[in-house]
């Protein structure tokens, strides 16, 4: 077996370097958006293990987690300034192309044999690996195993980066995706839960970085010519073009990096359709089917459920709200036979009532369990006839966001759009009651969706109107939705 | 249907949210009576943002019988109507 580095490996090194990067910064900025870290799925304010920033929460008035968002530096994160939606898409593209890239590379070691470089044969080779670690502390560089290209302390580490950190990272992440965790609720469990999955993945992310940077000086202890001559060349015979190329690439991709963020940062709604394009079509592939069941247990309900976004705050839903929503009325209309309208108290009366223990994933990474009351969606659908033409549901909520949530980056009314046939998933509710009570004002009273398969922003709260439309392009700004038009989030969030 | 959010008032702080009411001249936006029912009081101090803390909306009804719009409400301070007795 010749080990050598094939052409394939030398581009798999370059093409895996440029989207862990921007996994790493695009990383940062979704830990940004909600800068705390959890052992339990309820993240109660104050249970965080690990918290990366400074602010204080008032005690005397309502907060949400907007209000507890961090703004990075574009030099960490990517883009920077509390940009989730921008981070997201960069992320998920990148974890797009990253694992497509792995799955070839992975395909390829294993075509060409040369997997056996990264796997240990022998026992040995674990005290060996010690021995190695002493050697290099004393500044000396230890032999490389026997007919192999790298020591033993190399061989395990790269061993363990490819076949156990990054399979380690992409299971971690699928378990932060709502439609996984819905439709696979062990999955979840099999990590200890959705906030140990976000911690792993974390710690993950901290692994990558150390290993890169120990990489990096590894690259200059043993000779920076000698080593990156044979990732460019495939032979260490070139060390001084090699040092050249290899700053010159290292240069380029910091160049690539600042380019795409100031892109992004000045151009955030081409950013949304370019990569969208890409992103969006495999959201829609993979985790909009997913159908959401969840039935957790009564013991498991956080005592203490977390909220993103504020209450109408006028006088008007004010007395309503004092008069037990007695005034509520809900339009439902738009492209449908018979547009109606239902008191909360029609609701309420209404004879299918579906109740659900699910977990509640808001999109900046916090979790809640809660338990849910409401009317079906779909029986809503049929009471009111959608005509042929119409494929998505509007909510539209009594929340003006400049007026409701200064935290929140953006003006107007609340809305939110599905497609059509998320009102047939079997947990898509119409919530009036939550863990037994009615619904708190703080959580969308007296009405709000519950779409388990979606992160928090598309569960509209607070809703006054449902419309059924054939496009959203004429809703708003146009991308399907209030955070869609204002953040630039993505429209199905499975994930 | 009880909102765990609206908290019911006892006697003594109806009468004294009935005082408010003539002390400030409020009356039906929509017909212009001064005869409500007292309803309950939600804490909208803690929850809206511009609100101060320790501020209620008291729900009133209008007790006029063809009141076109009959359910309103007052925005007191609990140091005005909450205590006991
Ligand atoms: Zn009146």
């Amino acid at each position: 077996m010749e080990f050598g580095y094939p052409w394939w490996l030398r581009i798999e090194h370059l093409v895996n370097l440029i989207f862990l990067t921007f996994l790493i910064r695009s990383g940062m900025e979704i830990l940004a958006t909600h800068p705390k870290l959890y052992w339990n799925d309820n993240s109660k304010p104050g249970s965080e293990w690990a918290r990366f920033t400074r602010k204080v929460m008032p005690k005397d008035k309502l907060y949400d987690t907007l209000d507890e968002e961090e703004s990075y530096s574009s030099i960490i994160s990517m883009p920077g300034h509390s940009e989730l939606g921008m981070g997201r898409h960069w992320h998920f593209i990148s974890v797009i192309g990253w694992i497509l890239a792995g799955i070839i590379y992975v395909v390829l070691l294993f075509a060409t044999g040369q997997y056996h470089r990264y796997v240990p044969y022998s026992w040995e080779v674990f005290p060996e690996a010690w021995k190695n670690i002493i050697t290099y502390l004393s500044f000396e560089l230890p032999a490389t195993l026997p007919g192999q290209p790298f020591n033993a302390i190399q061989q395990l580490s790269y061993g363990a980066v490819i076949f156990i950190l990054a399979p380690f990272q992409i299971a971690t992440g699928a378990a932060q995706s709502p439609a996984i965790e819905a439709r696979f609720p062990w999955y979840v469990k099999l990590w200890g839960g959705r906030q140990w999955a976000r911690s792993l993945h974390f710690f993950g992310l901290l692994a990558f970085i150390g290993f890169i940077i120990i990489h990096l000086l590894m690259v200059i202890v043993h000779g920076f010519g000698q080593e990156t001559s044979k990732i460019i060349f495939g032979n260490q015979e070139h060390p001084g073009y090699a040092t050249g190329i290899a700053l010159g690439a290292i240069l380029a991709l910091v160049v690539l990096h600042i380019a795409a963020t100031k892109y992004t940062l000045a151009y955030p709604r081409n950013t949304r359709r370019i990569l969208g394009a890409v992103v969006e079509g495999t959201r829609k592939l993979i985790l909009h089917p997913l159908k959401s069941r969840q039935d957790y247990s009564e013991s498991e309900i956080s005592s203490e459920h977390r909220v993103n976004g504020k209450p109408p705050d006028t006088d008007w839903y004010k007395i309503m709200a004092a008069h037990n929503f007695a005034d509520y009325k809900l339009e439902v209309g738009g492209l449908v036979e018979r547009p109606m309208t239902f008191t909360l108290e029609d609701l309420r009366t209404f004879p299918t009532r579906q109740t659900q223990r699910v977990m509640h994933n808001c999109v900046q990474g916090w979790t809640s369990i809660g338990e849910w009351t409401g009317i079906p969606l779909r029986q809503i659908v049929e009471l009111v006839k959608p005509l042929p033409e119409a494929r998505h549901i509007c909510f539209l909520t009594m929340q003006d966001t400049g007026r409701d949530d200064p935290s929140a980056d953006g003006e107007g009314q609340f809305y939110e759009t599905i497609d059509l046939d998320y009102a047939y998933h079997p947990q898509c509710i119409l919530a009036y009651d939550m863990n037994g009570g009615p619904l708190p004002i703080k959580h969308g009273a007296p009405l709000r969706l519950r779409l388990e398969t979606q992160v928090g922003f598309k569960m509209a709260k607070w809703i006054e109107r449902i419309e059924f439309v054939a496009d959203f392009r004429d809703i708003g700004g146009g991308l399907g939705g209030w955070r869609e038009d204002n953040v630039y989030y993505d429209r199905d969030v499975g994930i | 249907m009880i909102i765990s959010e609206n908290k019911s008032l006892g006697e003594g702080q109806k009468q004294r949210v009935l005082k408010r009411i003539r002390e400030r001249n409020f009356t039906c936006v929509s017909c212009g009576s001064r005869d409500f029912e007292i309803g309950a009081a939600l804490e909208v101090g803690f929850l809206f943002l511009t609100e101060q803390p320790g501020t209620y909306m008291v729900a009133l009804t209008c007790k006029k019988p063809d009141c076109a719009s009959p359910r309103t409400g007052i925005k007191l301070h609990k140091s005005e109507f909450l205590h006991e007795s």
